[in-house]
């Protein structure tokens, strides 16, 4: 981002390559294998089955590695439609983005209509569908309906609802794929004689392979969503190859076991003789089915399988709008589509225009076209679609290796790419064999696409001059300076902050780095965030204006998806020492502590915390340090000297008696000496009471300002009761500081969750 | 006349699970080999730094 102005803008780089292999994970196993499982079967036997996945997993792991070393040269946000431009010019990225558009939006429509099959056959199994007055299929039609117009809801109302019901799913869809992976391969082993339901092992032939395997590969599409991460990402150039390989390799892995199972789920009897044939029969079913014979109990077989199927489409279908949302959004900024297209909803901040004709082609696909026809359509863009990657990486390859940095180059060039070329090109035409609408449906969108770009788009296309934009990271220079970051959070306590961090900054002598982070929706790629910023700028403006003078100061404003998150990357990014920011102090959600921004933060700083509530501008003549001999102690009452008014503040260390075997003497002893205040000024105070936390705040109403340590107690324990520091700063009245050392929160279950 | 059919038969289901077996197996050995030689890569460009395909391809040639 370029520097405009006092205030500097950057991306903020949170996702790690955990972050972005789940992420791609969680858009690849959506319900593309639940309901191609059963049709495959059908269509191509056990064996073919199992194969069609295996061989798959090949062709999109040759794709994912010229994606891999696209995204490691270019790591722009944008994906195939910014490698197509590099690659190929306007014209060609305008089809690629019209096809990703597409092809993401009939996804959504698979997964809208796979959750409405299952939910309804679950229903039916427990008998609650019997006072339905028209055929089932108009009622999965109608429930495909609602889901997707829930989705399109949760995608319109922004980031914040989007990101926690997307983390929220695929943890849930990952448990149970992989569960029910694990529970085959355990039947298998303990009851061998259903290793037998492979026979026949290629029952039709072993043509069916290369139309099942067209089929079922919209199974595999999504690690390409990881590309558009390239701005959100820690270290893009090494992450983002790994997380495409990665995740291409763990669900090519997962869907062989889960193929695997299914068809030793059934097992073969009187009343079943040809297990895959049975399974087979039952379409799009024939998963659930299945493995519903596979777990103990009918009801719970079927329970189980609903629920994943719920947790595996509702992820995908959330992820595909937004993807689908982004592409079209994008299309429009560069106006290659009207610029209606890129039109931000002020009140939610997301691209309603793009989302509106998103949710038009998901809802009119799901609730018209037969389940194979979709499932088809959806494969046939993308094979499309990473057909023109992977001419994408030859060509820029050729053309541009010598100018491009490349942090991956994959090996045997340009064998993959031309194999996965050739596989494409061979699975999308036998898939007339398996739908003949959606041969019809996929031309006529890529020919419309180019129809619209020679007759609209190529004449009001804007001319960006930096087609070819290479990230770098930015590392703040090492230094033995102190580093204070001030985080300023909005215009109106903006001033509170930056009094109170003056004391701080010149008690330490500190370096000043000012920020401000920007939350965009996931709908809006980060490099088109700067709209979001105006207020955040204001802020900064006014924090600079006391600080600037004062101290060596920079400033930035970060845009970021996650506002804890960004915070944290920058605090490690930038070297900082101590961290200030403000807390609103409201009641939070039960799950936190402080807040939903605040815990995180608290926890994962690596560095010294400071949380100021309701301090303003104010002489702090006595200062309340609450100590029991917690790691935050000492830092409180260093902190508690500063903000003590330098001519006739007093600072309290106070303990309650009877409760630990804490010694304030000799802590104060150990620690009086660092402080900014004479020791004369330094006092402690012990008093007996049974309620720590009551007899805190009792004390408290004496005090100007609070101090207290962040509690350290571990997980379990918080969860089960609140900890005193929490109750009291939810509870007092007076100005608050709680603090956090560096190092100071044990809680790395927590941290890692 | 009849019993070498049958043998025929058998032997051709036979060799379908068995082409189907090197296939499978050799598909999911292939993919593992890729992806470490693909990280082995990676890691390598990182500790040496990025640059053009070029010159990391000669690198490579020279032993890298």
């Amino acid at each position: 981002m370029a520097d405009k102005g006092p205030v500097s803008s950057e991306l903020s780089r949170d996702l790690s390559l955990f972050h972005i292999t789940m992420m791609g994970l969680g858009m690849m196993i959506g319900a593309g294998v639940f309901i191609g499982i059963g049709i495959s079967l059908g269509e191509a036997g056990p064996g073919g089955l199992v194969l069609s996945f295996a061989l798959n997993g090949l062709i999109a792991l040759f794709t994912a590695m010229s994606f891999a070393e696209l995204s490691s040269a270019i790591p722009r946000a944008g994906g195939a439609y910014n490698f197509a431009r590099v690659g190929f010019g306007r014209g060609t990225s305008f089809v690629a983005g019209w096809m990703e558009w597409f092809a993401s939006s009939v996804a959504g429509s698979l997964y809208a209509v796979v959750f409405a099959t299952y939910t309804l056959h679950f229903l039916g199994e427990l008998g609650l569908l019997g006072w339905l007055p028209f055929p089932l299929v108009y009622a999965k039609r109608g429930v495909a309906f609602a889901v997707a117009c829930f989705f399109v809801y949760i995608n319109y109302r922004g980031a914040s609802e989007t990101g926690k019901v997307g983390a929220l799913f695929t943890i849930g869809q990952m448990v149970f794929v992989v569960g029910i992976a694990v529970v085959g391969i355990i039947v298998a082993v303990a009851e061998p004689s259903r290793l037998a339901n492979f026979q026949p092992f290629m029952p039709r032939g072993w043509t069916r392979l290369l139309v099942t395997m067209g089929f079922i590969y919209v199974a595999f599409e999504g690690f390409e969503v990881i590309a558009q991460a390239g701005d959100e990402t820690i270290d893009p150039k090494r992450n983002i190859p790994k997380a495409m390989i990665y995740s291409v390799f763990i669900v090519t892995m997962v869907y062989v076991a889960v193929s695997f199972a299914t068809v030793v789920a059934v097992k073969s009897g009187s009343d079943i003789t040809e297990p895959w044939r049975w399974i087979g029969s039952h379409g799009d079913r024939g998963f659930g089915m299945a493995v519903a014979k596979l777990l103990p109990g009918t009801f719970l077989g079927h329970l189980l399988v609903t629920l994943a199927v719920i947790f595996s489409s509702t992820s995908a279908l959330n992820a595909t709008i937004y993807s689908a949302t982004r592409a079209s959004y994008a299309l429009g900024r560069d106006r290659m589509l009207p610029a209606a297209f890129s039109a931000i909803s002020r009140k939610t901040k997301t691209p309603v225009v793009a989302l509106a004709f998103t949710s038009i082609i998901v809802v009119m696909v799901a609730v018209f076209l037969p389940t194979k026809d979709v499932a088809s359509s959806a494969s046939i863009m993308f094979l499309f679609l990473f057909f023109l990657v992977n001419l994408c990486a030859i060509k820029i390859r050729l053309n541009m290796g010598d100018e491009l940095e490349y942090g991956f180059v994959m090996p045997l060039f340009p064998l993959p790419p031309l194999l996965a070329v050739a596989a494409q090109l061979a699975l999308a035409v036998w898939l007339v064999h398996m739908s003949f609408i959606a041969w019809i449906l996929a031309p006529l969108w890529v020919f419309s696409g180019m129809a619209i770009y020679r007759f609209y788009s190529r004449s009001r296309t804007v001319a960006t001059a930096d087609e070819i934009h290479v990230l770098e990271e930015e590392r703040a220079p090492a230094g033995d300076e102190y580093r204070v970051m001030v985080a300023v959070a909005n215009p109106r306590n903006a001033l509170e902050l930056v009094l109170n961090a003056q004391k701080l900054c010149g008690a330490k002598q500190a370096r000043v780095e000012l920020l401000h982070m920007v939350p965009v929706p996931d709908q809006v790629p980060l490099r088109d965030a700067e709209r979001f910023m105006l207020e955040g700028k204001e802020a900064m403006v006014e924090a600079m204006l006391y600080l600037a003078p004062r101290f060596p100061l920079s400033s930035t404003l970060r845009y970021c998806r996650n506002v804890a998150r960004g915070i944290v990357s920058a605090v490690r990014e930038k070297r900082v020492n101590m961290l200030l920011m403000g807390w609103h102090g409201r009641p939070r959600a039960r799950a936190f502590r402080l807040g939903s921004t605040v815990d995180p933060i608290i926890e994962r700083s690596p560095c010294n915390v400071v949380v100021l509530k309701g301090c303003g501008n104010r002489k702090f003549r006595r200062v309340l340090v609450p100590v029991a001999g917690g790691p935050n102690g000492a830092f409180a009452l260093e902190v508690a000297s500063i903000l003590a008014d330098p001519e006739e503040g007093q600072v309290v260390a106070f303990t309650v008696a009877g409760h630990s075997k804490f010694d304030i003497g000799g802590f104060l002893a150990e620690h009086v000496g660092r402080l900014h205040l004479p020791p004369d000024r330094v006092q402690a105070k012990v008093v007996s009471a049974p309620q720590v936390a009551q007899a805190i705040l009792r004390e408290a109403e004496d005090y100007d300002l609070i101090v207290m340590g962040c509690t350290a107690e571990p997980l379990l324990r918080q969860l089960a009761r609140s900890s005193v520091p929490e109750t009291v700063a939810h509870r007092c009245t007076k100005p608050l500081a709680m603090v956090k050392a560096e190092g100071g929160i044990r809680s790395w279950v927590k941290r890692w969750v | 006349m009849g019993v070498p059919s049958v043998d025929c038969e058998v032997k051709a289901m036979d060799m379908d699970l068995l082409v189907g077996c090197i296939v499978g197996f050799g598909a999911l050995s292939v993919i593992a080999a890729i992806v470490v030689w693909c990280r082995a890569r990676i890691e390598w460009v990182a500790r040496t730094g990025a640059r053009s395909a070029r010159e990391i391809l000669k690198d490579l040639r020279r032993g890298g």
